[in-house]
């Protein structure tokens, strides 16, 4: 067409926003309730059901990284300043690629949809199997142990409001037609609440357009995409406006899932030592290149050896792939990441920990006022403010302060049952929790959230009790994780719909037994 | 009606993106509430199938679409983005910069970033360009930033660093940008061959063949590299193949060269009067984008050479690279006007651009004006650049015996 350089010829800004099977959604991990024959650890990752829920696609490479470790036993005397934070993320930099060194299955699926299943370094032995998708299959590991796994379509195992939490962080995309290009119109820069504003005509939830935001999207608006009042909106009873409504979004809807249930002696040698399973999922898609390696002179290794060194640790098959997502820990992404690509790292996130804490701030500022206009208690300093604020920090040691309590605070659990053994087991507070980005399942708990997470644990639910006070009670109870999940609560609070804001169970049941997750609609 | 099995995977994209532009008008007409973004994504599906298919007429009418789309929308921002790239490729540049204008969020988003990178690269503004390109880098490692940051680091001769960049930009796609990876490898092709490395260009073009097979985008450039190596029957097939499927004046262009190369002069002086007549039909419909073209055919052609002057001033005007004050500067020089062709030829130089073709018009030039070490010296840098330039090549390999004198060499016609 003309005489210069032309990518935008080849390219359009579209191209990027179909769904993809690279989108990885969830990572479940908990030990399995039947310890007969040994204890086993299920691990179940779950993706964009692309080419569709049954169908994977055979450009797609998934990994299920694992590395056992002991149960870490906080000292006393913990030092809990921004110092010790930074010495915790410290800690732990390094920690899994270089000393766990963590164990990996991977799972790729060919032409005639077959999955390649390949287990890579476990103490049981390193093997690999073809196997037909969509069935259980047991496979038999080099040390002789069973292990289950299923490849293939399953029903969607994450149920929340999905549209009220992007609602609570004013999140455009969910709502509106935004434009590419507007890169800085995703979260708008409106306080994040779990009321609704006064005012806040952009995302106040709107009875003639039930839909809205539950698929149907409006144009974004010519205008000023912020908020100036001042107050939460009331109706006429003082009811506060709850930007959840406690509805399923996801049910319905179908995923591909890797679901694994593996003994825990095939995962350490150290069974009564390394209580502690981690594992986090990567999604990885073919590169261009690789599908013209029959020309034997690929240049890019051969000509310049240089650009080996950023993928040094990267194994032959994964040079030929690119990284896209990686998933571990529940709303690590949508909420602390903001999912921006370049921030996709697993559980080498720690250097993301400055972010987080900023991250952190922002929202607390948000969620933190409307909590307290309830006369629920938060965690979260705001001096008093008596509306959410929209704050960001450029410093850490700015918003630290606002969010020590937080960050370090127990998450009381509803009652002992996640502890069956009775064992001396610290409650786990955020700052372990999401740095770095694992599912980290205790073998002695029942792996309930945030132990592990069991398909039936209302995470997203789970996610917003962060920002409570967890040394204050509700009717003689202690706050805890599940404490939002309580009708009473609502019951008593001046806030309309009296609703939990996710359902409390998903629309169809799980299983009590491998595959765990539903079968497909 | 092609058969699944036979179709190439250019044909396969096409029928595709044709199947998504019918899904999409059959839901707007069904639909009351049709909404900006399948607007949006509707011209942009036009401008896709404009771009594969090298169809450049139907820019103009998809522009006045995008103009009509942009009145209906609150947020018109991907739309100025659109039409900022089809003026783009009507090289109708400060309609561009207009355009990037038009919204904030231009200024700030990566694409906004590097169209306007593009339209500093063509105004010659270099350092500005790169400046936007490693911006938009910073914000999003993105394999469109790279390729431009190669193309950049290209012209200004460091091939290596170029072609480090061009890898990095491959290394960023998967395979579902299979044409994209195609379009890169027939960059890094083009670049080995303007430097005289025929083979890796070869190589190139045929891993493009091998990602992405059916585009005439690799075609044409394997076209090219037959005639650049004498191979004058089969590139005039090659051309001829695509002219077939469709009739570009430029190919007729190509057309012309080859015949005139391979001493088939009548059919030679034929294809090129073809091809300045779709050139002079496209600059009467006020179109600017064959001005290059032009220039080089009238340089070529004898009594063209004040049109030739007037066509390069006209580019020049539109953007002021070295490739268009190179331009301007021979078509002056081919009109006699030397001391003014001496001044564009500095300019040109003074980007520090390097490229065989500036330098050897630089030899042409200074040796007309009796420079004799300045020609000298451009001829030397002429041949680091480019050992043996196209069609020098094809004459003196065609004339074993003949001995080029700077005097004659400005006779050579040549065309990279």
């Amino acid at each position: 067409l003309a005489d210069h350089n032309d990518p935008n010829a080849v390219n359009s800004i579209f191209s990027d926003v179909d769904v993809s099977a690279a989108d990885l959604y969830d990572i479940f991990g908990f030990p399995a309730a039947n310890t007969s024959g040994g204890e086993r650890v299920v691990i179940a990752l779950t993706f964009a059901g692309v080419p569709k829920a049954g169908e994977l696609d055979p450009d797609m490479l998934y990994r299920i990284r694992i590395a056992s470790d002991r149960r870490v036993m906080r000292p006393a005397n913990e030092d809990q300043s921004l110092e010790g934070l930074l010495t915790y993320v410290e800690g732990i930099k390094g920690k899994y690629e270089s000393i766990l060194k963590p164990f990996e299955v991977r799972v790729t699926v060919d032409q005639d949809q077959k999955a390649h299943v390949r287990f890579f370094n476990f103490p049981g032995g390193s093997f690999s199997q073809v196997i037909e998708t969509s069935q259980s299959t047991d496979l038999k590991a080099p040390d002789g142990q069973t292990i289950k796994i299923y490849v293939g379509g399953r029903e969607d195992a994450f149920f929340n409001d999905l549209p009220g939490f992007f609602r609570s962080i004013n999140y455009a995309p969910q709502f509106y037609h935004v434009p590419h290009t507007m890169t800085e119109a995703r979260e708008l820069t409106i306080p994040k609440t779990l009321l609704e504003l006064e005012g806040n005509d952009l995302f106040n939830y709107d009875s003639a357009l039930p839909d809205w935001g539950h698929g149907f999207k409006k144009d974004l608006p010519a205008g000023s995409l912020t908020w100036s009042g001042d107050r939460f909106k009331k109706d006429q009873n003082g009811n506060y406006r709850f930007v959840y409504s406690g509805k399923d979004a996801q049910a319905g809807k179908n995923i591909n899932a890797i679901i694994l249930e593996v003994p825990l002696t095939y995962l350490t040698a150290s069974p009564d030592d390394h209580r502690i399973v981690n594992a986090w999922g990567e999604s990885w898609v073919k590169k261009a290149a690789n599908k013209i390696e029959t020309i034997p002179d690929h240049p890019f290794w051969i000509e310049h050896p240089w650009a080996l060194v950023e993928q040094s640790k990267l194994d032959e098959e994964l040079k030929r792939y690119k990284l896209v997502d990686t998933d571990g820990q529940a709303f690590a992404d949508a909420a602390l990441s903001e999912r921006e690509n370049n921030r996709q790292m697993g559980a080498n996130n720690f250097w993301l920990a400055p972010h987080f804490v900023k991250r952190l701030g922002h929202l607390g500022w948000g969620f933190g006022p409307s909590i307290s206009a309830l006369g629920v208690a938060t965690a979260f300093d705001h001096d008093n403010s008596p509306v959410s604020i929209y704050k960001t920090y450029d410093l850490v040691a700015e918003a630290f302060p606002r969010v020590k309590k937080l960050l370090f605070q127990e998450l009381n659990m509803p009652d002992d049952s996640w502890n069956p053994k009775k064992l001396d087991i610290p409650l786990r507070r955020p700052i372990e929790i999401f740095i770095p980005n694992v599912c980290s399942i205790d073998m002695d708990t029942t792996g309930t959230w945030p132990f592990g997470r069991r398909p039936e644990d209302q995470v997203a639910t789970r996610f917003l009790s962060l920002f409570l006070d967890m040394t204050a009670s509700f009717q003689g109870v202690r706050y805890h994780v599940d404490i939002l999940n309580n009708q009473r609560l609502w019951d008593a609070l001046p806030i309309e719909p009296k609703t939990p804001p996710n359902p409390l169970e998903n629309d169809t049941k799980f299983l009590s037994e491998f595959p765990y997750l539903a079968p497909p609609w | 009606m092609i058969s699944g099995a036979a179709m190439t995977d250019y044909e396969v994209e096409l029928l595709s993106t044709q199947r998504r532009i019918e899904e999409i008008v059959a839901r707007n007409r069904q639909d009351l509430t049709a909404n900006s973004d399948s607007e949006s994504r509707l011209l942009y599906l036009r401008f896709q199938q404009i771009s594969m298919t090298g169809e450049i007429g139907g820019l103009d009418p998809l522009d006045g679409a995008v103009c009509k789309a942009i009145r209906c929308s609150s947020r018109p921002s991907d739309l100025w983005l659109l039409r900022a790239w089809i003026a783009l490729q009507l090289h109708r540049f400060a309609d561009a910069e207009v355009f990037l204008g038009m919204d904030d969020s231009l200024a700030a988003c990566a694409p906004g970033r590097l169209v306007r990178a593009d339209v500093d690269l063509q105004c010659g503004r270099y350092s500005s360009a790169r400046v936007k390109i490693e911006l938009a880098l910073a914000d999003e490692m993105s394999w469109e930033g790279l390729a431009r940051l190669a193309y950049l680091t290209y012209v200004m001769g460091d091939i290596d660093a170029a072609d480090d960049l061009y890898l990095r930009a491959e290394n960023e796609l998967t395979v579902k940008q299979m044409r994209s990876f195609a379009w890169v490898e027939a960059r890094r092709g083009l670049m080995n061959l303007a430097r005289g490395l025929h083979d890796r260009a070869l190589e190139h073009y045929r891993r493009a063949e091998s990602a992405y097979s059916g585009h005439w985008l690799v075609d044409e450039r394997l076209a090219e590299l037959m005639g650049v190596q004498g191979r004058f029957d089969e590139a005039i097939a090659a051309y001829r193949r695509l002219y077939e499927t469709s009739p570009r004046p430029e190919w007729e262009h190509a057309l012309g060269d080859l015949y005139f190369l391979s001493g088939e002069l009548s059919s030679g002086y034929e294809w090129k009067m073809r091809a300045l007549e779709g050139y002079l039909k496209s600059t009467s419909h006020g179109q600017v984008h064959y001005l290059h073209s032009l220039v080089d055919l009238s340089c070529e052609m004898p009594g063209q050479s004040s049109r030739a002057t007037e066509w390069a001033r006209r580019d020049e005007e539109l953007r002021s690279n070295y490739l268009t004050q190179g331009a301007l500067a021979w078509a002056l020089y081919r009109n006699g006007e030397s001391q003014e062709a001496l001044e564009w030829l500095s300019k040109a130089l003074a980007s520090g651009a390097v490229s065989e073709r500036l330098y050897l018009q630089a030899a042409c030039i200074y040796a007309g004006v009796g420079d004799v070490d300045a020609s000298a010296k451009y001829m030397r840098l002429s041949r680091a650049a480019n050992p043996l330039p196209a069609k020098a090549r094809c004459l003196l390999s065609s004339h074993p015996g003949l001995r080029v004198s700077h005097r004659e060499l400005m006779t050579v016609p040549f065309v990279l």
